[in-house]
């Protein structure tokens, strides 16, 4: 029984808020000593309805900072270093050395024999530099308001997304359904991202994406209705909670009862390539096979809007990653060592937060080595894969889970 | 004097409601009106919402506003030979 690191990220966010609102309160005070009227803003911002309100706005920009940047660049940069390993090289290697102002120009350093690990950062410098084109003939209300959509509806995931049984935004009933409807709003902003820019290749990556997101939408959701008949529940603290408990003990450890152990292993595997095509990566990346289609339905946009809906792909292979382990691969669950008593308190050395996004990382690992070792499938194929294969197994899928829940059998 | 916040959003959503479903049928160009016909169904969603129904709107983001208006964009692009604008002759480069 593992203990989350931050048991409500709801109070610890509001104890930083009274810190921030204590802070500008003493301003605000200092100023009402000139000008008296200013002691009723001071009042008012202590109120507790406005302290809530304001908490609300810091707990979802700790999730939006804690997603992408710790997680969304830490995968970026752990996927560029991994295939660039996968294809005999060292990748990205720029040491912090290498910049040009004080206190980093320091000659007796090495600038190129580093982690890398600011590179995106720099990339993102760079784009947030670069100038913005708009197409002449685009549509251009709607070519600007695609990757707001996008990006808006990626970060809408993360909203439900749990990190740990403490971590998350808002604990919602339907959960599992909200995160599903967040991810199946995508295609919607892709397609207008592709028609809107007016080229005929970001018309056909679009009008591809479209098409393979919404195919393989469907065996999806299929293995989630599969999944719902053995653990009851659309809730996905729920369905961690389930997982608790150990399958097999064998001594000096135990086998946990993920749901990949047992009938939903086939959901599992449907589930999983099905999420791949949805991230868009490399075996069903023809929206964006760069050698037919120039960058697909990206093609069109610079600067940090490309930035957006390039990286932002990222940030949805992380959610995918992490439903795929919340759903079959036990959540944030996870054996204990050792703990240490903080106020008599006894708190794991290891947290569920760490054996959550451990597993995160490694899924997402798994996602990259697969797609930069194997080749694309063209867009028939990825169609014919779609519904002749994925669709009549996730049926059978929702079949033996019907069944093992006809005669208990359980993970 | 105290405003009933909820019959204020019932009211904005209608709105865009009702606009949207208006520029549906009047828009000339299709791709844009199957575009606004999302902006309708996700209001509907809205008031959905609003009723406290959240089964009822999240199956209505998930059906109507991720699938529907994408499969009209197919039933133009596979029946229409143009959907795309095109360049004058004299403007566009060779």
């Amino acid at each position: 029984m593992s203990a989350p690191l931050i048991p409500d990220l709801f109070a610890a966010c509001k104890v930083l808020t009274g810190a921030i609102i204590w802070v500008v309160n003493q301003i605000v005070l200092a100023i009402a000593i000139v000008i008296p009227p200013f002691r009723g803003l001071a009042e008012w911002l202590g109120s507790d309805p406005v302290v809530t309100a304001l908490t609300w706005l810091v707990v979802m920009t700790v999730m939006l900072l804690w997603a992408t940047l710790v997680n969304l660049l830490t995968v970026m940069w752990l996927e560029r270093k991994l295939y660039s390993r996968l294809q005999d090289r060292y990748g990205i290697m720029v040491s912090i050395w290498s910049l040009p102002f004080w206190p980093f120009n320091r000659k007796d350093r090495p600038t190129h024999m580093g982690l890398g690990y600011l590179q995106n950062v720099a990339d993102g410098v760079k784009l947030l530099l670069k100038e913005n084109l708009t197409p002449r003939d685009a549509d251009s209300a709607m070519f600007h308001m695609a990757p707001v959509l996008i990006a808006a509806s990626t970060l809408m995931i993360f909203v439900a997304l749990p990190w740990s049984s403490g971590f998350y935004v808002v604990r919602l009933d339907l959960n599992l359904l909200f995160i599903l409807a967040a991810f199946s709003l995508a295609p919607f902003g892709i397609l207008m991202a592709g028609w809107s820019a007016n080229n005929k290749y970001t018309l056909v990556g679009g009008m591809r994406a479209a098409a393979q997101l919404m195919a393989y939408e469907i065996p999806m959701i299929l293995c989630v209705i599969a999944l719902v008949f053995t653990t009851g529940s659309l809730d996905v603290f729920e369905i961690v909670a389930q997982q608790e408990r150990p399958l097999v003990d064998l001594g000096l450890f135990a086998i946990p009862a993920w749901n990949l152990f047992g009938p939903q292993i086939l959901g599992f595997v449907v589930f999983t390539v099905a999420m791949m095509a949805e991230m868009e990566r490399i075996p069903f990346d023809v929206p964006e096979a760069e050698a037919e289609l120039v960058e697909g339905w990206t093609t069109e946009y610079s600067g940090m809007r490309f930035g957006l809906v390039f990286g932002f792909k990222w940030l949805r292979m992380v959610a995918g990653s992490a439903l795929i382990a919340i759903l079959y691969l036990g959540g944030w669950t996870g054996p204990v060592f050792a703990t240490f008593q903080v106020g008599g308190i006894a708190v794991p050395i290891v947290p569920e937060e760490l054996w959550f996004i451990l597993r995160v990382w490694l899924l997402s690992m798994v996602f990259v080595v697969v797609s930069w070792s194997v080749p694309r499938v063209r867009i028939d194929q990825i169609l014919q894969i779609g519904w002749k294969r994925l669709v009549p197994f996730s049926l059978l899928a929702i079949l033996v889970a019907a069944g093992a829940a006809l005669v208990g059998w359980g993970p | 004097m105290a405003v009933d916040w909820e019959l204020v959003a019932f009211f904005v959503l209608s709105a865009f409601e009702i606009v949207g479903s208006i520029l549906v049928v009047t828009n000339r160009r299709l791709v844009r009106a199957a575009f606004w016909l999302a902006m309708t169904l996700v209001t509907i969603g809205g008031i959905y919402l609003l009723f406290r129904a959240e089964f009822v709107f999240l199956i209505q983001i998930l059906v109507y506003a991720g699938a529907v208006p994408v499969l009209f964009v197919f039933g133009l692009m596979l029946t229409r030979r143009k959907i795309m604008e095109e360049s004058s002759p004299e403007e566009g480069g060779p």
